[in-house]
C-alpha cells in the first residue's frame, strides 16, 4: 500500500523540499537580506538626492559610487529581477494559507516585472529599441517614466512580501500546523 | 542547537548583515562625488547656425571618457545618429546621417574613467528654419537614470522605507503566533 506524503506534495523533493523544510528559516533570511540590500541602494538613492541635493546622475547609491556603470548595466537589474523571480519561486512550498497567496501574488508581479527586465535587456543586447526610442524601453513606459515605473514595480513585489512574511511569522495557532518549514521551531518546540 | 539558540543564531547574523549593509552606505555617502568632470567643448557649438548638416557630432571632454552615448535628432524628433559612438581619447564622436532643416538637438551620456560621469543636451540649427516650437531634448541618459526627483518617486520610496522597517522588525523579533479574531 502506498502511503501519500502531504508534505511532499506540497513542497516538492529533495532539495526543495529541504529548502522549505528545516532551512526555510535560513534561506528565507538571506533572501531577505538580498532585498534589503536592494532597497538599502534605492534609500541611500533618495538621501542622496532629497537630503545631500546631488543631481540624479551623481546620485548611483552606493556600488554605484565605486562601479558607476553597474547602475547602467542592464545585465545587473536583470539579474536581480531573475533572482527575485527564483528566490519568491522556489520559498513559496514553505508558505501556507493566507501567506501562500499574498507570497503568490508578489510571485505573479514579480513574473510580469521580470518580463520587463528581460525585454530592456535584448533592446540593450540588440540595438533595437521598442517604439522608436533611443534607449531600451519597458512597455508601461509607454504610460509612465521608467524610473517611477520600476520603483512602483519594485514596490507592489515588495508589499505582498512583507504581509507574507507577516502572516508566515504570525500565525494563528490553527495555520502552524499545516507550515511545514523551520521558521516556526520556537514555537513548535521541535529542535533542529 | 534547540530551536530558540538557531533563531537567535538567525536573528545576529540578520543583525550583522544589516549593519554592514549600513556601514556600506554610510561610506558610500561620506565619499563624496568628487572633482566634477566637464565639457570643454563641441563641434558644431551649442546654438550653432550651419548652412548645411555636419556628418558627424564631436564632443570633447577634461577627462577621458570610458563609456560615451550619444543621441542625434533631426527637426521632427527622428534619430539622425547613426552606428556606434567612438571614443578617442578625451573626444567623443558619432556619425549623423541627412535629415531636414531646423534644430538638431544632441543628447549625451559619457561615464569617465575616473568615475565621474556627466549627462546633457546641446543643439543647432541649420538652415534658416525656425528653432521655436522644438519639444524636449533627447535624453541619452534617461534609459539608464534609476533614481528620480519627484513627488511620485518620493511616495513610493516613504512606502518601501516603511516596509524595510516593519520587514526588518518582523525578521528581528522571535516569531510567535497571533490570535485569530
Amino acid at each position: 500500500m502506498s502511503v501519500v506524503n502531504h508534505s511532499a506534495t506540497r513542497t516538492g523533493g529533495g532539495w526543495i523540499r529541504s529548502l522549505n523544510g528545516p532551512h526555510h528559516r535560513a534561506a528565507l533570511s538571506i533572501f531577505m537580506v538580498i532585498v534589503l540590500a536592494h532597497w538599502a541602494e534605492h534609500i541611500a538613492q533618495a538621501i542622496q538626492l532629497w537630503g545631500l541635493g546631488w543631481k540624479p546622475p551623481q546620485a548611483r547609491g552606493v556600488l554605484g559610487m565605486p562601479f558607476p556603470w553597474l547602475i547602467r548595466s542592464e545585465w545587473l537589474h536583470y539579474g536581480y529581477a531573475i533572482l527575485m523571480l527564483i528566490g519568491l519561486f522556489l520559498l513559496r512550498p514553505g508558505f501556507t494559507g493566507r501567506s501562500r497567496t499574498w507570497w503568490t501574488v508578489a510571485l505573479a508581479i514579480q513574473f510580469w516585472h521580470h518580463i520587463e527586465h528581460l525585454l530592456l535587456l535584448l533592446q540593450a543586447q540588440t540595438g533595437h529599441h521598442l517604439f522608436g526610442r533611443s534607449v531600451p524601453t519597458s512597455l508601461l513606459q509607454l504610460v509612465v517614466p521608467r524610473v517611477e515605473l520600476h520603483l512602483f514595480y519594485n514596490t507592489i513585489v515588495f508589499l505582498p512580501m512583507v504581509v507574507a512574511m507577516y502572516f508566515h511569522l504570525r500565525p494563528t495557532p490553527a495555520e502552524i500546523r499545516d507550515i511545514p518549514c523551520s521558521c516556526h521551531r520556537q514555537l513548535t518546540g521541535a529542535s533542529a | 542547537m534547540s530551536g530558540a539558540a538557531a533563531a537567535g543564531h538567525h536573528r545576529r547574523l540578520l543583525a550583522a548583515g544589516v549593519l554592514v549593509l549600513a556601514t556600506l552606505v554610510i561610506v558610500a555617502l561620506r565619499g563624496g562625488i568628487g572633482d566634477e568632470p566637464r565639457l570643454t567643448g563641441m563641434d558644431p557649438p551649442d546654438g550653432a547656425r550651419l548652412d548645411a548638416i555636419p556628418t558627424v557630432v564631436t564632443l570633447d571632454f577634461a577627462d577621458d571618457p570610458q563609456l560615451a552615448h550619444l543621441v542625434v535628432e533631426d527637426p521632427a524628433g527622428r534619430t539622425v545618429s547613426s552606428g556606434d559612438t567612438r571614443v578617442d581619447g578625451a573626444r567623443v564622436a558619432v556619425p549623423v546621417q541627412a535629415g531636414s532643416e531646423g534644430l538638431y538637438q544632441v543628447g549625451y551620456h559619457v561615464t569617465f574613467a575616473r568615475g565621474g560621469e556627466l549627462a546633457g543636451t546641446t543643439s543647432f540649427t541649420v538652415g534658416t528654419a525656425a528653432a521655436a516650437g522644438r519639444p524636449a531634448a533627447p535624453d541619452a541618459a534617461a534609459g539608464h537614470t534609476h533614481a528620480g526627483k519627484d513627488p511620485l518617486s518620493l511616495v513610493l520610496l516613504a512606502v518601501d522605507l516603511l516596509l524595510t522597517a516593519v520587514l526588518l522588525f518582523l525578521l528581528l523579533r522571535r516569531p510567535r503566533t497571533r490570535t485569530p479574531r
